[in-house]
């Protein structure tokens, strides 16, 4: 049994806008999947159904073979989102407040919350800042600890909402380091993205959204030649060299 | 980015940050009380309990000051409106405007000012788990009051007026910088901040309701356990006497 079943998912939005139309997916555990698509191609929209963020209009999302719409809590401590805007995820004062608002959500005793904070902060380098206010962090700092906030939760899945953006080098390097910690450990990554340069090479397989469609899905290496077509560059080492090359080379 | 407001909360260790919470919303609501009906000399003793507070938390007095300017603007504004506005024995012949008038438009204005000071000693002092669980704890009792509820509610605003007060100045820079001050009519100004920073505003506070529902967001939280000390019913007591002492003086 998949991980992630999506069977049929259609998402229109009130104003009637077609988000997402009959998309089916089956994603297994420890896998590390990239959703690339234009701007408004879906890939927010999917993301956000994957913890019932938002209700299908047709179709169905499982995770270990449960509806999301019948469990929406038990999708949300399986699947740990990492939104786009960080600063909107980030509720606490501190950063070790802020990694322990999503293990007090589940009610679990104090003990286990602090196991839980130190851990987290821990695996994503943060332990050092963790009385800092979290405006003073740099953004891929900040990244991080949206990451550890989520981690502190444990959830088999981690999806990431273009986890790049508005980042510098070394915070580019630094997140995606922490993605491959975590991949390693055992979590499966679903990344979206419109910039695959950054991360393709890490990845096992890449999904291409346009217009709310699934339009290719496959190994990275073998969706290249297609993919300039729905509106995402190649990664410039594909382009240049044939093969896709790590970041963190 | 730098210093986010004095307003906001600064982690650290000084006796105000370490005073129970439920005896900080104790001593705010006695000192307000107060401050409604002090005469001027009550006034004296109020502030000078305000400023010890501020003292005693270590909070950047330039710094609060400019966070508060606009509010400082607004208070002279209405003192003066009340000296033009309230009849009595002229304060400088040629201008029309009343002793009495300017006495009690700065009597009114320092009034605003002791109880906008206490509010910062508590949001600045106090983490947002703190102040919920302090407000749930007193509210509790009362019935029909959803407790939990009113005090996330309550815990959510005081943490984020300070990066409202953020988004409010970098709209005015934005603003600024697209040469808003060639526009004369400082209504229509006014109306194109205010309208920005209210979608700016709106549209955040969207972002945070999703990201909340995202890490499990319940009402029946693990929230950190309240201990109060002989210390805090020093301070309490401090502040009950001066209260007293500034009402009937």
């Amino acid at each position: 049994m998949p991980l992630i079943d999506i069977r049929h998912l259609t998402h229109r939005f009130a104003d009637g806008t077609l988000a997402l139309d009959d998309i089916d997916l089956a994603v297994e555990a420890g896998a590390f999947v990239l959703i690339a698509g234009a701007n408004g191609s879906g890939k927010t929209t999917l993301l956000r159904h994957l913890n019932g963020l938002l209700r299908p209009t047709a179709g169905s999302v499982h995770i270990d073979g449960v509806p999301v719409t019948r469990d929406p809590q038990r999708a949300r401590r399986r699947v740990g989102l990492v939104f786009q805007d960080v600063d909107t995820q980030i509720v606490g004062e501190t950063v070790a407040d802020d990694a322990a608002f999503g293990p007090e959500n589940l009610g679990l005793p104090r003990p286990d919350i602090e196991a839980r904070v130190t851990a987290a902060l821990e695996a994503m380098d943060l332990a050092a800042a963790a009385d800092m206010p979290p405006h003073l962090l740099s953004g891929g700092q900040k990244r991080r600890l949206a990451i550890a906030g989520v981690l502190a939760m444990d959830p088999a899945v981690i999806a990431f909402d273009e986890p790049f953006s508005n980042l510098d080098y070394p915070g580019v390097r630094s997140v995606l380091r922490r993605m491959i910690d975590l991949r390693a450990a055992g979590k499966t990554l679903i990344v979206t993205t419109h910039d695959l340069d950054k991360v393709a090479a890490h990845a096992d397989r890449l999904l291409v959204l346009a217009h709310g469609r699934l339009v290719l899905d496959g190994p990275p290496g073998a969706c290249m030649d297609d993919i300039e077509r729905y509106g995402i560059r190649q990664p410039c080492s594909y382009r240049f060299g044939g093969r896709l090359e790590s970041w963190l080379n | 980015m730098a210093e986010l407001s004095a307003i906001a909360f600064r982690p650290g260790s000084s006796r105000l940050h370490r005073l129970d919470p439920r005896f900080k919303i104790v001593i705010l609501a006695l000192t307000g009380a107060a401050t409604a009906s002090a005469a001027p000399v009550g006034l004296a003793i109020l502030s000078a309990l305000m400023l010890a507070g501020l003292r005693a938390a270590r909070l950047p007095p330039r710094r609060l000051l400019a966070d508060l300017r606009p509010l400082l603007i607004m208070l002279a504004a209405v003192a003066a409106l009340r000296a033009f506005t309230i009849p009595g024995p002229p304060l400088w012949p040629p201008l029309p405007a009343s002793r009495p008038g300017l006495v009690q438009g700065a009597i009114f204005a320092w009034r605003v000012l002791v109880v906008v000071f206490g509010g910062i000693l508590l949001s600045a002092t106090t983490r947002t788990w703190a102040l919920r669980a302090a407000v749930a704890w007193l509210l509790t009792p009362v019935p029909g009051v959803p407790a939990r509820r009113v005090a996330t509610m309550v815990g959510m605003v005081v943490r984020f007026i300070p990066e409202v007060l953020h988004q409010a100045a970098l709209v005015r820079e934005a603003q600024q910088a697209r040469g808003i001050a060639a526009c004369r009519n400082p209504l229509r100004r006014l109306y194109l901040w205010i309208a920005v920073l209210m979608r700016r505003t709106l549209l955040k506070s969207d972002h945070l309701a999703l990201a909340m529902i995202s890490r499990g967001y319940s009402e029946n939280r693990a929230d950190q356990p309240l201990a109060a000390g002989p210390g805090d019913a020093a301070v309490l007591a401090l502040a009950a006497a001066a209260s007293l002492a500034a009402v009937l003086c």
